[in-house]
């Protein structure tokens, strides 16, 4: 039971890691309509600038992470008033396309720029594990789910409970209609971008001192990211977040007690049951037939 | 029935099939050597000769997984100029042409055949999967490979006549490490190995060391939580864990143990001896033992130490000059060794015959001696201990 | 270009003549690309690794046209293709190293049928399914299949991967760039003859319909999941076709031949070629494989430009390359136009 339990929480780590994945990737979904599949690629990306700003600008660790923030932001609105914007009249097939082929051109820049040896990051909360009820978790795991935690019931009250969020929805809802309205859609929409990538941009910095830095660090995060989002209803701030954890924990009983071979394979395995007993995601809304 | 397309349309067809295969019997007879010249028409054994220079092809990871393997062409790259400043070997310069396989074996073969249209031979090609893979296409162009950097225990069974291993087989390795854990006096050795060729190789060395494990674990390249393995180690108490990975999960995995405050005595194969480990996993890779057979590089006073240090900052500056390099430097050794044994015309099949003949040939990594050995190359390994930034030896 | 037509008022069925200008767009790509293709190695046909490159041409355009069926003709959402091409690549090597002396085309269909009943399988539950949740088991599956090889090692060597003999028709053996080159050739052609029937028949008609309204199909007397389970069983066995194809052009198959990144790299071939266009898939496979080809090598900047490459085609042309002829028919008419001084508003939007 003990083994149970530790299992159980050397997975929320990384469940923390991809519910701050899914949640970039749900925000922009949620305003915009457009899976942004290059947000893996875009997070590595707003990492190497934060390790260079920590190597070779020699800024303190606080300070550089909010200056990546910074840029993570301008870079998400940037992708978005340049490249999604274009496309806007297009179906969302177009649009996610576009994202595919951001995705390959970022990591070859990422490599052309930053080369493709590992390079690594410290944690933001260094020290040895501390025992809670005769379990060990890192301070930096704790860290990790606490800030998952307090960003994602931010974003849902934000989302729910305030004007911007009132905007967002309708934007989501409706973009013409919005539009017509009076919303300034373009700023909702790129401000959803900006967002949404310094979220992910924050996973890949949390997740780069286990697996160390280099352009396609975020390939498979990014899929289980996705998958917790679908998990959780895509759509949903709370699903993503349920999903991520849930996904991370999953994964490791997986590799735990059934074999490490093929932890990919079987948690989606049990991705798809779930969905299938519940299609929306946990917390989707049931779609009705629109067409 | 619907008809879905004219008669005239068929004709139309019909007739521009016909234009096309006029056209093509025309182009064929214009053509040299026929539209049937496959690869053979393009490789032959004095592709990649000419009086003055002779050129080896490679396929290494500069990208993916296992990138930093790509440094051993500066290896091959610094041997190559330093023999071409001293006139090159019969008169002829050494060229390289060196591409990114990312590790994976499609992309090797695809790259393998750009190469085959302009080399002579090629050497120093990374990986167990990626040279089993590339090997399928050099066979049967006759093509010879030596140095493949990879241990792994298909190369020295049935061993192909055009391939030369340079690095000692896996199971020696595997050997070594297993005897020394049992050496250390360690109890419980727990064992982490990549589920391929290369690992399977590794581990069955080490259980030919006579070493029984209480937990072997294998791990999925695309494994990127190791937390569970970790967790397992921990449960089953063993004091000492061999890793038989590449860097990449091997970092994963020592900080997988480290938030465990898990600390055995760790033991890896030298595929993993990469200087970024210190800072990527500062609390668990110091300390811990590495297999080699490329002496610890500090040692300048080992002359071929000293010669392979003074080349890389002449001839490849930007280029770190680590046991990777090391790897490259020494199997260019062997193969240029092989060109100097030629002394008639050079041929894929004299190459072969000169590369048999060396004889106790003295290279960075040790002694080579294909005349006794067959295609077998070093058989001597040794651990040396990860201390204060750099790889030294143990005690 | 090849959007399936709406069936025409009972009792009248349009005359066809070269001059109509649907037909000869229908034929002209058809021709162009039969002249092209088979004339092609008469010039090139020494350097084999121009033929490996054109051959690699044809198994993606067949494998990115047998997505488009899922997804430009039926609508729905594959990101998985990677996994059927594993299945039709390991199930033909397997037979070819086995079964000595198969013919390759009995090899071929067997591998086509066993990844059609993969997809049949896949298709059964998209009757409850769509959007995110195909995408997500699609997904899985295309992960899934190169894990599971890997792990199954007594049947694919795991890793390793196996080698794949050449394709043989009795005592004859296809081994060189060029033989293989035409090889493929053949089956493409064949296939793309069973694919142009299919879709005009009252199957594509279906697909198309499903593909449009669920609901006004349904209303129409469609079996709408019969007509999904069709189309995900005829686009796996072409997409397994393409894989053995694909096994022996490439004379490995591995775990590693199969990323989730070639499954991406198939859809986004599909958009930029043309969502339901047959020829824009094959013009897309072309653009994409003779990048791939020329832009490999040690300075890594391939990826940039073939993502660069992808952008901007899409900026350019978001209908894919399938709306480029009538581009620049519309802007060369415009330009036409304004020569003679008349100002039109334009008949066709882009």
């Amino acid at each position: 039971m003990h083994n149970f339990v530790q299992f159980v929480v050397g997975g929320l780590g990384f469940g923390g890691i991809y519910a701050f994945a899914a949640l970039g990737l749900v925000l922009i979904f949620k305003t915009s309509g457009v899976v942004n599949f290059a947000f893996g690629a875009m997070a590595t990306v707003v990492t190497m600038i934060l390790w260079t700003l920590l190597n070779h600008a020699g800024l303190p660790f606080a300070a550089a992470w909010v200056v990546a923030m910074a840029i993570a932001m301008a870079i998400g609105a940037a992708t978005n008033l340049a490249l999604l914007q274009r496309l806007h009249q297009s179906s969302p097939t177009v649009q996610i396309v576009l994202t595919l082929g951001l995705l390959i051109l970022i990591e070859g820049l990422a490599g052309v720029l930053w080369g493709y040896g590992p390079k690594s990051l410290p944690q933001p909360l260094s020290g040895t594990p501390v025992s809670i009820a005769s379990f060990l978790i890192t301070p930096n795991d704790l860290f990790i789910i606490g800030l998952t935690i307090v960003i994602g019931l931010v974003l849902f009250v934000v989302f729910e409970w305030t004007r911007i969020g009132l905007a967002m929805r309708a934007v989501a809802a409706d973009r013409e209609v919005a539009a017509l309205m009076g919303v300034r859609t373009r700023r909702y929409v790129s401000g959803a971008w900006a967002v949404g990538t310094a979220l992910t941009g924050v996973a890949a910095i949390l997740v780069t001192p286990a697996l160390s830095l280099d352009p396609t660090m975020m390939d498979q995060v990014a899929v289980f990211a996705f998958a917790a989002a679908i998990l959780g209803g895509f759509g949903s701030l709370i699903g993503a977040v349920v999903g991520g954890f849930l996904i991370g924990v999953g994964s490791n009983l997986i590799a735990a007690y059934v074999s490490t071979n093929l932890q990919l394979t079987l948690i989606f395995v049990v991705i798809v049951v779930v969905l299938y007993l519940r299609p929306q995601g946990l917390f989707g809304v049931r779609a009705t037939s629109r067409q | 029935m619907r008809q879905w397309v004219s008669f005239r349309a068929v004709k139309a067809t019909v007739a521009a099939l016909a234009l096309a295969f006029t056209v093509a019997a025309c182009g064929q007879s214009a053509s040299s050597g026929g539209g049937g010249g496959g690869a053979s028409a393009s490789s032959s054994s004095s592709t990649g000769v000419t009086s003055t220079s002779v050129t080896f092809g490679q396929t290494v990871p500069y990208s993916g997984p296992a990138a930093l393997y790509g440094e051993s062409a500066a290896g091959v790259k610094a041997y190559f100029a330093m023999v071409n400043a001293q006139g090159g070997v019969h008169g002829r310069k050494l060229k390289l042409i060196s591409l990114d396989d990312q590790y994976l074996p499609p992309v090797a073969v695809q790259q393998t055949r750009k190469l085959i249209p302009q080399e002579f031979a090629e050497v120093a090609v990374n990986g167990s999967a990626t040279t089993k893979a590339v090997l399928g296409v050099l066979k049967p162009l006759g093509i010879p490979l030596v140095g493949p950097q990879t241990g792994a225990t298909f190369l020295f069974q049935n061993t192909p006549s055009i391939l030369f291993n340079v690095w000692p087989e896996y199971t020696i390795e595997g050997k070594l490490l297993g005897s020394f854990a049992q050496k250390l006096g360690l109890k419980k050795v727990g064992v982490l190995y990549q589920n391929d060729d290369f690992g399977q190789s590794l581990l069955s060395g080490v259980l030919a060391s006579g070493l029984k494990p209480a937990k072997t674990i294998s791990y999925d390249p695309s494994q990127t939580d190791f937390s569970p393995d970790a967790q397992q180690f921990k449960s089953a108490g063993v004091d000492g864990v061999i890793i038989l990975a590449i860097p990449k999960p091997t970092i994963a995995f020592l900080n997988a143990m480290a938030a465990l405050n898990f600390k055995p005595v760790r033991i890896m194969s030298q595929v993993s001896a990469i200087p970024q480990s210190f800072s990527a996993a500062p609390q668990e890779f110091p300390g811990s033992y590495v297999g080699a057979f490329i002496p610890p590089l500090q040692d300048t006073s080992n002359p071929q130490v000293a010669q392979f240090e003074s080349a890389m900052r002449k001839y490849e500056p930007g280029a770190p000059i680590s046991v990777f390099a090391g790897w490259g430097w020494t199997e260019a050794q062997v193969a240029v060794a092989g060109l100097k044994n030629v002394t008639g015309k050079l041929t894929r099949a004299s190459y072969i015959k000169g590369l048999e003949s060396i004889s106790n040939l003295q290279t960075l990594g040790g002694t080579v001696d294909y005349a006794a050995t067959g295609h077998v190359g070093l058989t001597k390994m040794f651990i040396v201990q990860a201390r204060n930034g750099q790889l030294r030896p143990v005690g | 270009m090849s959007e399936v037509s709406v069936s025409p008022v009972a009792g009248e069925v349009p005359r066809r003549s070269l001059r109509d200008r649907r037909t000869l767009s229908r034929i002209l790509p058809a021709v162009v690309f039969a002249v092209v293709a088979i004339a092609f190695p008469a010039f090139e046909g020494g350097d084999a690794y121009v033929m490996f490159t054109a051959t690699q041409a044809l198994v993606y355009g067949l494998a990115i046209i047998s997505l488009n069926l899922l997804i430009g003709f039926g609508g729905q959402i594959s990101l998985g293709h990677a996994g059927l091409l594993a299945i039709g690549g390991y199930t033909g090597a397997l037979l070819a190293i086995h079964v000595s002396g198969i013919p390759v085309p009995v090899e071929i269909l067997a591998a086509g049928a066993v990844t059609a009943a993969v997809g049949f399988l896949l298709g059964l539950p998209t009757g409850r399914l769509r959007g995110h949740y195909l995408a997500i088991v699609t997904l899985g599956f295309g992960v899934a299949v190169p894990q599971i090889a890997l792990n199954w090692t007594s049947l694919t060597d795991g890793r390793t991967g196996l080698t794949v003999p050449p394709p043989q028709i009795g005592n004859t053996i296809f081994p060189t760039p060029t033989e293989l080159y035409y090889f493929s050739l053949i089956v493409l052609a064949v296939s793309l003859l069973a694919i142009f029937s299919m879709l005009a028949s009252s199957t594509g008609r279906a697909f198309a319909a499903v593909r449009d309204s669920e609901p006004a199909a349904a209303a129409m007397g469609i079996n709408v999941t019969a007509t999904k389970v069709v189309l995900f069983t005829v686009s796996a066995f072409f997409a397994g076709v393409a894989g053995d194809l694909n096994a022996h052009l490439q004379g490995l198959v591995s775990p590693d031949s199969f990323p989730f990144s070639l499954s991406l790299f198939f859809f986004a071939a599909v958009v930029v070629g043309g969502l339901a266009s047959v020829w824009g898939s094959l013009a897309g496979a072309i653009v994409l494989a003779v990048i791939e080809a020329k832009t490999s090598s040690s300075s890594g900047y391939e990826p940039v430009i073939l993502g660069g490459a992808v952008v901007v085609l899409l900026l350019l042309l978001p209908g894919g390359l399938a709306r480029l002829p009538a581009t620049v028919l519309q802007a060369a008419r415009r330009v036409g136009a304004r020569g003679r001084g008349v100002r039109h508003a334009p008949l066709e939007t882009p």
